[in-house]
């Protein structure tokens, strides 16, 4: 499985724009600010920006070439949290595996997820309650 | 979340987007979704068919659609369980404004994700071998505390 794994990353290092060769290969190079474009689509948040309990972003970010952004690489000393004026419990995995598409292809997926399960106060500056997941 | 095509490609890219405020890729999960004994060095999180993006790339994602279109309407059902301690540490941070007690772990992962099919997006369905087979690099829980709690 490992030696499966290896063979797609090994791959996915030279020519792929995955999760983590893409922090990794441009994780503080200076940040020129988020530009946007002006085709921009804007989803529907996922937090949603009338909810009142939504939290606020941890104040440290990490730097990509297109903008700066409020997260830090998973790490020993690293802080989990995604959101800020938080006390609670977190969980962080940095995982690979394999898996198979619906037409029997073998694809290799990857990542760093995250929980944060606890009170936290949100942009209306109350406090609330709630399990958050860093997907 | 990526998904790798043979080429090492990114194919699929599941997050929720950003918020309006900044929070990165973060969702808010039903109640009940997370376990945790930090004593005893376990967790998990388990849940189903969670509404999220399929962006194609990350790319795609922190520039919200400006570099490969909108995203496709996705799902993602996965279970992961924290087990086995490796070591405990605790961090006082007061530059960065955290502390907390963590507890280094393996863990596993598995995970079925759902891309719906739209105008431009075909459907996609994924599903990962059993966790067993899943490879941790870096897994921790704890307890944190930020911001105001850290004052």
């Amino acid at each position: 499985m490992i030696n499966e794994i290896d063979g797609f990353l090994r791959t996915g290092l030279r020519c792929g724009f995955t999760r983590r060769n893409f922090f990794q290969r441009t994780a503080g190079v200076a940040g020129a600010g988020l530009v946007l474009g002006k085709n921009l689509i804007l989803p529907k948040p996922a937090l949603g920006s009338a909810d009142a309990a939504q939290p606020n972003p941890i104040p440290l970010t990490t730097a990509l070439p297109f903008g700066t952004f409020h997260f830090l690489f998973p790490g020993p000393s690293s802080e989990p949290s995604l959101i800020t004026d938080f006390n609670g419990f977190v969980g962080v995995i940095d995982f690979q595996g394999m898996g198979t598409d619906g037409n029997g292809n073998r694809l290799v997926y990857r990542g760093d997820n995250r929980f944060m399960l606890g009170e936290y106060v949100g942009v209306d500056g109350r406090a609330h309650h709630a399990t958050f997941g860093f997907i | 979340m990526d998904v790798l095509d043979p080429s090492g490609q990114q194919i699929h890219g599941y997050d929720p987007g950003l918020s309006s405020n900044g929070v990165v890729w973060v969702k808010e999960l039903p109640d009940g979704s997370v376990v945790i004994n930090p004593a005893a060095g376990t967790a998990s999180l388990n849940v189903t068919d969670v509404a999220l993006f399929d962006w194609v790339t990350n790319k795609n994602s922190f520039l919200q659609g400006s570099v490969l279109g909108p995203p496709a309407n996705a799902t993602i059902s996965m279970r992961i369980d924290w087990s086995g301690v490796v070591a405990r540490h605790n961090l006082q941070e007061p530059d960065q404004g955290f502390a907390g007690e963590f507890v280094l772990t393996g863990a596993q992962i598995a995970v079925t994700l759902h891309t719906e099919a739209d105008a431009t997006h075909p459907a996609f369905d994924f599903v990962s071998d059993p966790a067993s087979t899943s490879v941790s690099d870096f897994a921790e829980i704890g307890k944190e505390r930020n911001g105001v709690f850290s004052r």
